[in-house]
């Protein structure tokens, strides 16, 4: 699997000044395919994802999308407001992700609470039926 | 089967490859890129042309590591695909026939990128297999719907010859059982990688540094 990203590597070096990347990618490439092979993998992919956020601390080189990516498997885990932590980190870190990013987060909130029904209660009789009954022999 | 796939001398030969010069083709306009200058970049689902079946969810792995580490944002694809999917837009024909501008509307993307699958096949000879790949990328506005880049990539390629051994029939059994592992599992990725490569990144053709790149902007004279 490491041969694929040395390889992108190689052929972006047409381009690139230094062979080592800007972002520090870990084989995201790899464990996507990998996801793609088999979507059971889902864990595994965010477990890849997880490693990348967690070797860089300070942020500078995770890669566009990558927190939105974690904060999705987190979504779909049940992790909700954690899931919406990483899309607001997606957010703060890149301003361009910002719709995108307000809708995920939408989404991880809890949902409005239902309003609960009212018991019914019995209409009273309007005022002139009652005068009319108490006075009917 | 993969070993046999990641092995130097073959490295060898896929740069050889990547590297070999095309023929001559007239630098693109990039007026309307430039004009648009977009920042983010939306990769949609891949159509796909081909007999495989498992070649959208495959190359879809291979976009976003090239064109982010050219300078631009990428929306996180597995996101993206899944959020298309809940959308009704599961169907890759159907993101691509829709208008760019509802795309960019939904996420907020300057840019979307599309690709087309034409090849992604092994052809079987005997003794050999060739393993080719052939992708269409356009970008559009996500602002205008107009395009604003396209380019093409075809890419072959065959098993090396193998070392002789000196013994001819031993050297045809080899050939044939590389043929035969080729044909069971060809390993199309490592074409698809150098495909992306050099559509993005060759002068004249590729993209532009992005805002994110240090050379954004000051490589007008390439691109």
């Amino acid at each position: 699997m490491k041969g694929w990203t040395a390889l992108a590597l190689l052929a972006l070096s047409g381009c690139a000044s230094s062979p080592k990347t800007r972002y520090d990618w870990k084989g995201y490439d790899a464990s996507f395919y990998a996801l793609m092979r088999d979507p059971a993998k889902l864990e595994a992919f965010g477990e890849h994802l997880k490693a990348v956020i967690d070797r860089n601390p300070d942020g500078t080189r995770i890669p566009p999308g990558i927190y939105a990516e974690y904060g999705y498997i987190l979504f779909v885990a049940g992790r909700k407001a954690e899931a919406a932590g990483l899309f607001t980190k997606e957010k703060e870190r890149w301003p361009e992700s910002a719709k995108f990013m307000d809708r995920m987060i939408a989404n991880c909130a809890p949902p409005p609470p239902q309003p609960q029904p009212q018991p019914q209660l019995p209409s009273p009789l309007p005022a002139e039926a009652a005068v009319a009954v108490k006075e009917t022999p | 089967m993969k070993r046999l796939l990641s092995a130097a001398p073959i490295l060898g030969m896929l740069l050889a490859l990547g590297c070999a010069s095309p023929a001559v083709v007239s630098p693109k306009d990039y007026s309307k890129l430039r004009a648009e200058n977009p920042v983010s970049v939306l990769v949609v689902p891949v159509v796909n042309r081909s007999v495989d079946v498992t070649a959208p969810g495959y190359f879809l792995s291979t976009l976003s590591v090239p064109l982010a580490e050219r300078g631009y944002y990428v929306f996180p694809a597995h996101l993206v695909k899944r959020v298309l999917e809940d959308d009704g837009l599961s169907d890759a024909s159907l993101v691509h026939h829709a208008d760019s501008r509802r795309l960019g509307d939904l996420f907020g993307a300057d840019a979307v990128l599309y690709v087309t699958i034409n090849k992604w096949d092994a052809k079987y000879a005997v003794l050999t297999t060739t393993v080719e790949v052939d992708f269409d990328y356009v970008l559009k506005s996500g602002r205008t719907g107009e395009e604003l880049w396209r380019n093409h990539q075809a890419m072959a390629w065959q098993p090396e010859g193998s070392q002789s051994t000196g013994n001819l029939l031993a050297d045809l059994v080899v050939i044939a059982v590389k043929a035969g592992m080729a044909k069971a599992a060809p390993n199309f990725m490592p074409l698809a990688h150098l495909a992306n490569g050099k559509a993005f990144c060759s002068v004249h053709q590729g993209l532009p540094a992005g805002p994110h790149h240090e050379a954004h902007d000051k490589d007008r004279e390439s691109f």
